[in-house]
């Protein structure tokens, strides 16, 4: 059989989009035998890979592989039941989902569950601790919501954040991106810590380590330590500030304060600790404050502030505080 | 041919050396096809793993109309379309229940790599439609026919539009 297809660029390209037919396939195997086809090959390769690197072709080792093969040969097993590579085949990947009912092209298509339910949590009055299946996890906090499965597919770990706050810290694994959906955005991230805040149509994101993506199918961006984004669900484009780890106090239960009002004080206090702070003088919130809280009681933090500045604390329940005092100009 | 006939034959009979010769000269080859269809690394290597135990284990009734080559491409070709299937409409099933409205074109991952992030900026800078093809099939892993589908356009003008961007990559980083 004689070869009739002719290499070039759009037949590589084709190739590499996982487009080619066996016939074009071995045509290329056959002209990839010359040395110099196959350099001119690997560079187009190289950008390929390069323009999303955590799906790169990676070299066989024939060896290894024929010596798996042996085995599994040797055993007489049935290949169906010999599968041990570490990941399972993409038909298991489907049954990854609960029962899906889908229509596509007017035909309905119905996969089964083959693996446990995700979960589906919803954190009410109080702050619930995730610990995912890969060690990362996240810190809900109050009235918020979050769908994870008990295991993660094999490309990448992927959860569904659909309303109020969370902390997420993320084991680094650059294998498999860890991707939060939320109703506004999509956060996708290899290894860091950061917050996501979803209230009403708003998506607020803030990291407090590494590297983070948020991306719409309108805008993209690229967030570090430090920073934050913003975007509401009729917004095309992000908007990007500092970001102020007070925020997410309740998770970490650290605060840092530099020169920073009491009324933003009380303020991120009311939010991490759930509390509500009475000030008997609007003057009080004027004062300025510089410390920091690692791990302390309300009570406690409260009265070490009101002793700092001159002012006094009462506790009147669980969850109620009155400020009192003279503040400042 | 001849050679190929010859070892053909000789795994028939269960002459294991000519399994191992065959399995040495075409695994490489038929992982990477299988890559490309799939995507990921080890079900393309199980898939073409799989494929010649089933060889060893069907050897009596193998029936080689072509070539050996030609064989086992497409029998990797199949096996891979199919999960590939499955795939699709996992990331469909995906698409719809979680972020309905991105209907565009998703974006890459936090690239940790300098030559990624300078490639992110290349392809930024290419011609719309040719960015809007070249990520849809390389971030969406939207196949050339629903590509062609979505946006109303040949999958002649996918096949050009794709390789313009690479070649355009290229021509940027060449070093």
């Amino acid at each position: 059989m004689k070869n009739e297809i002719e290499i070039n660029d759009e037949l590589i390209a084709k190739y590499l989009s996982g487009e080619a037919s066996p016939e074009e396939a071995i045509a290329l195997d056959d002209w990839l035998q010359v040395p110099a086809n196959r350099l001119h090959f690997r560079a187009l390769q190289k950008m390929w890979e390069a323009s999303f690197p955590s799906k790169s072709y990676r070299p066989v080792v024939v060896e290894s592989a024929w010596a798996n093969v042996e085995k599994r040969k040797h055993a007489g097993l049935k290949t169906a039941e010999t599968r041990h590579l570490p990941k399972s085949n993409a038909i298991f990947k489907i049954a990854a989902s609960v029962l899906l009912i889908l229509s596509f092209g007017g035909i309905f298509y119905l996969y089964q569950t083959k693996k446990p339910q995700d979960v589906s949590l919803s954190s009410g009055d109080s702050l619930k601790h995730i610990r995912f299946e890969d060690h990362s996890m996240a810190i809900l906090n109050r009235n918020s919501h979050l769908v994870y499965p008990q295991k993660f597919a094999n490309e990448q770990r992927e959860v569904q954040f659909t309303k109020g706050e969370a902390f997420f810290n993320i084991t680094p694994d650059a294998e498999k991106p860890f991707i939060v959906h939320t109703e506004i955005a999509t956060i996708k991230v290899l290894g860091t810590a950061f917050n996501v805040l979803v209230k009403a149509d708003t998506l607020e994101v803030s990291v407090d380590h590494g590297k983070v993506l948020v991306y719409t199918s309108t805008d993209t961006v690229y967030l570090e330590k430090g920073e934050a984004a913003f975007l509401r669900a009729s917004d095309t484009a992000f908007k990007t500030q500092g970001s102020n780890s007070n925020v997410w106090a309740y998770a970490t239960h650290k605060f840092v304060f530099n020169n920073t009002s009491v009324s933003e004080v009380f303020r991120y206090v009311e939010k991490a600790q759930d509390c509500i702070i009475h000030v008997a003088n609007p003057e009080i919130g004027n004062c300025k404050l510089t410390a920091t809280f690692e791990s302390v009681s309300t009570d406690y933090m409260l009265n070490l502030i009101t002793e700092a500045l001159n002012l006094s604390v009462t506790k009147n329940d669980d969850r109620t505080f009155t400020v009192e005092g003279e503040g400042c100009h | 041919m001849l050679e190929h006939d010859r070892l053909v034959q000789q795994i028939k009979e269960g002459n294991d050396e000519s399994f191992r010769e065959i399995f040495h000269a075409y695994y490489e080859g038929l992982c990477q096809y299988a890559f490309t269809l799939l995507r990921d690394m080890d079900d393309a290597e199980d898939v073409v793993q799989s494929m010649f135990l089933k060889i060893w284990e069907k050897r009596q009734a193998l029936n080689i109309n072509h070539t050996f080559k030609s064989y086992l491409y497409k029998a990797v070709y199949h096996q891979c379309v199919n999960q590939f299937d499955h795939r699709a409409v996992r990331v469909k099933f995906q698409e719809r229940v979680t972020v309905d409205k991105s209907h565009g074109v998703q974006q890459p991952e936090v690239f940790p790599h300098e030559l990624e992030e300078r490639i992110v900026a290349v392809i930024k800078t290419l011609p719309k439609q040719c960015r809007t093809i070249f990520m849809m099939s390389r971030y969406e892993e939207m196949r050339y026919a629903e590509i062609a589908k979505e946006l109303d356009i040949s999958v002649n003008t996918i096949e050009n539009q794709i390789s313009k961007a690479l070649r355009i990559l290229r021509e940027h980083f060449k070093d």
